[in-house]
């Protein structure tokens, strides 16, 4: 069956909002650690 | 494929692409992540960009490693009194809870010279003496003043807990420049270093990321002030005894090899002098603490320190430990708390530094 006009947009849309939601998932996993760590550099109270 | 929720057959074709795995989705993510670093990246530079050009503001910042970083990478030129006397402290938190508050150093300085004299701080919470020396360094050395680095017996003749190395390990990060001399420093005081890659947003990623690229810094409503002392400590005085160490010849003796590094390099590059003073700790005024050992290791730090300054003819002001104290003047054992010994300090130095 041929496929309807618009069909192979919509779905072209959604494999780039997969890659989209794929790279800010592992972007927000990345800043969390960049967060954690910074967060313990800077707590040391030393002398 | 998951079967779609949805009745409109376009969103169901959509829905398809959303949730079925597709190694071109794969790239396609990767390609998107790699143009968040790059932008990224590229906000890094520019904003060591502005700070080498001038813009940024170091007393935006509240943190210590932040504004001595910057202040170090704007540099004596725009920083220092070409006409005048500068004082420029340099140390951990010790000496910074020695000095009055940043805002107030010159006028106190100068009202005790009566000639006009800048202060400025270059001092963070366990800064390593190579971190000193990588201020010192990318400041600069060609101007009219001083260089005061801080000495104590519990700084300079300490060795390192594994959590004060771990700290200090990771202190290169959270500045915002490079230093051929703060790895170099880093290696006689055996502290491990990160291998540089020379991508600014990796190896300065703690300052970049603290100060959001500079974007922090104009979010003026957000921002802490910035507070350089220390709330008393709940733990009691007696306690206290603990924090005091044994003197660590070996950590004295590296750290005394590094200030000659520094010195030497002063020297070579510019106008400015060295000088070292000494910030004491709870333990020099307290007779409690001062056991037979205490008053050995004493004596060995008094004459090879006193045996160092004169032989690189550096001044060592040691009038601090001489002044009229007790542990009611300290927040903790390592931190003074008096406002008005902070001024006497301040003074001590200006007057043994300072022609008047």
């Amino acid at each position: 069956m041929a496929e309807q006009p618009g069909f192979s947009k919509a779905r072209q849309l959604g494999r780039i909002a997969q890659a989209i939601g794929l790279a800010l998932a592992v972007a927000a996993v990345l800043m969390q650690l960049l967060r954690t760590s910074t967060e313990l550099t800077f707590r040391y109270g030393g002398f | 494929m998951k079967s779609s929720p949805l009745p409109n057959p376009l969103l169901r074709e959509f829905w398809r692409g959303l949730t079925t795995p597709d190694l071109g989705v794969l790239k396609m993510a990767a390609v998107i992540l790699l143009s968040l670093f790059g932008i990224l990246s590229g906000l890094a530079v520019n904003f060591r960009h502005q700070i080498e050009a001038g813009k940024v503001e170091w007393r935006t910042m509240n943190h210590d490693f932040g504004r001595s970083s910057v202040l170090a990478m704007k540099g004596a030129a725009r920083e220092t009194d070409p006409s005048g006397n500068n004082l420029i402290f340099v140390g951990p938190s010790s000496l910074r809870c020695w000095l009055p508050h940043p805002d107030e150093t010159s006028a106190l300085a100068t009202s005790a010279s009566g000639e006009k004299v800048r202060v400025l701080s270059m001092c963070g919470g366990g800064q390593s003496y190579a971190v000193t020396a990588a201020l010192v360094d990318r400041f600069g050395s060609d101007f009219n003043g001083w260089f005061v680095i801080a000495a104590g017996r519990q700084t300079i003749g300490q060795k390192f807990t594994d959590k004060g190395m771990a700290a200090r390990e990771r202190q290169p990060r959270m500045i915002g420049f490079y230093s051929d001399l703060l790895t170099q420093t880093s290696g006689l005081l055996g502290i491990p270093t990160d291998t540089i890659t020379g991508w600014e947003l990796w190896d300065h990623r703690d300052f970049h990321h603290r100060y959001e690229f500079g974007f922090k810094l104009r979010a003026s409503k957000k921002k802490k002030p910035y507070k350089p002392f220390l709330e008393p400590t709940k733990v009691p005085v007696e306690a206290w005894g603990s924090a005091i160490n044994r003197l660590d010849t070996d950590s004295l003796q590296r750290h005394l090899t590094v200030l000659e590094f520094v010195v030497r390099n002063v020297r070579a590059h510019g106008r400015a002098r060295v000088a070292l003073v000494e910030t004491p700790w709870v333990d020099t005024y307290t007779p409690a603490m001062q056991t037979p050992e205490w008053r050995r290791d004493e004596d060995v730090y008094q004459q090879k320190m006193r045996e160092w300054s004169q032989r690189n003819d550096v001044p060592w002001i040691t009038s601090p430990a001489t002044f009229e104290m007790s542990a009611s003047d300290f927040s903790d054992p390592k931190h003074v708390g008096s406002a008005g010994h902070r001024k006497r300090f301040l003074e001590a130095v200006v007057h043994e530094l300072i022609p008047h």
